[in-house]
């Protein structure tokens, strides 16, 4: 019997690419559950379809976007339709010290994505509007009012320093 | 206070969620289910085929009378309820899970590859978006709070019966919104006339996907309110 995907092929690529997709799922999803579940959805759909990436950044954005519609197939659920919004569960941090990543948390998803993938993943707005399929303005005002809104959550503090 | 990159640094994936996965990436095999929809789908195609060449051109007319009995062309922009068109949860998740399913989102429409669908497809369809389309001064202030061109954030694509690409020009009035895109899932699974509304409430962005004359519209915007995105969609369809 074939299988999907070889024992070496698997780790390497989890490996690789563990952290990128875990952090953006969780960053999404804000639920340890989810983002676990997401985690494994994400890794198996690349072993049923093994794509061919012209290069690491072709293979980052094809990470992130699966990662991205992984979350929003679960949030579209019956499931999920029916049941009430959960507030955030992280355990993995301790809100006393990691309070800016909270208040991150508590941004519209349009903001958390951006937020993240400007910040933590360091892209350019055109990449992230290359991801996301919006124009590169969109994603520069999305930015603009995310750090407005933690601007007044933080009363004045420099967002661009913090973040 | 640490910051969201020294926070999300100390945020480790879980040994044993890594190993779970890459067993279960090990023990997948390729789904029997696939090679049987596949023999399926050749057979079926090939069944269609068949009944093609035999019936000749009287089926074909009788196809094409039953494709102009649809519903949208049978009711006034008036009487056009859309949550009658809005497809029941079960078969609603099935088909948002199909839209979603952007496996062709390296197709993604950025305004270099813009140029190169206008040189592909010279013949655009212009689609005016009629008088009976009105938004609110303050979402008429989103609007171009959030698209520095000034232009509603509205994505209209279109997908030929055949899943060719095609493209839709959107007019408001005398002034055209460019960023159109093209969609290409070739999404087969949807009936004639239905149509299916998404909504994201958090984000207040919808979708709205319809077969209409052969075509797939699929029209989606962001930061408007269900009504004006109701009366965008009628605008269009109708």
């Amino acid at each position: 019997m074939k299988h999907l995907c070889t024992s070496e092929e698997a780790s390497e690529i989890v490996e690789q690419y563990a952290d990128l997709v875990y952090k953006f799922a969780l960053s999404l999803s804000k639920q340890k559950d989810i983002a676990d579940d997401v985690f494994q959805e994400v890794f198996l759909r690349y072993a049923k379809r093994k794509p061919s990436f012209e290069n690491e950044e072709h293979a980052r954005a094809w990470f992130f976007t699966v990662t991205r519609n992984c979350c929003r197939t679960h949030f579209t659920s019956a499931f999920m339709r029916h049941t009430a919004p959960l507030e955030e569960d992280i355990p993995i941090l301790q809100k006393e010290d990691h309070a800016l990543y909270f208040y991150v948390m508590k941004l519209p998803v349009t903001y958390r994505t951006v937020i993240h993938l400007f910040y933590y993943e360091g892209l350019s707005t055109l990449q992230i509007a290359d991801i996301l399929h919006k124009k590169d303005a969109t994603i520069r005002t999305q930015l603009k009012r995310a750090r407005e809104r933690l601007k007044v959550i933080l009363e004045g503090c420099d967002i661009d320093e913090i973040l | 206070m640490k910051s969201y990159k020294e926070s999300n640094k100390e945020i480790k994936v879980d040994d044993l969620l890594k190993q779970q996965t890459i067993q279960k990436m090990i023990s997948s095999v390729p789904s029997r289910s696939i090679v049987w929809k596949k023999m399926w789908m050749y057979a079926g195609m090939a069944a269609v085929l068949l009944l093609l060449l035999t019936g000749g051109t009287h089926w074909m007319q009788e196809l094409d009378r039953k494709e102009e009995k649809g519903t949208l062309q049978s009711v006034g922009a008036d009487q056009l309820s859309l949550d009658a068109y809005i497809v029941p949860l079960d078969d609603q998740n099935a088909k948002t899970s199909g839209a979603m399913d952007y496996d062709g989102l390296w197709k993604t429409m950025t305004a270099k590859e813009q140029r190169y669908y206008e040189q592909r497809f010279p013949a655009l369809k212009k689609l005016s978006i009629p008088e009976g389309y009105r938004i609110s001064a303050s979402e008429f202030q989103m609007f171009y709070d959030n698209n520095e061109s000034g232009y509603p954030d509205i994505h209209m694509g279109m997908t030929t019966e055949n899943g060719d690409d095609g493209m839709v020009d959107l007019w408001i009035q005398d002034d055209r919104i460019p960023q159109c895109i093209v969609l290409n899932d070739k999404g087969k699974n949807y009936l004639d006339y239905q149509l299916l509304i998404y909504a994201d409430a958090a984000n207040q962005s919808y979708t709205a996907v319809a077969y209409k004359d052969g075509y797939r519209y699929e029209i989606s915007s962001w930061k408007i309110s269900q009504d004006a995105f109701y009366q965008l969609v009628k605008s269009i369809l109708i």
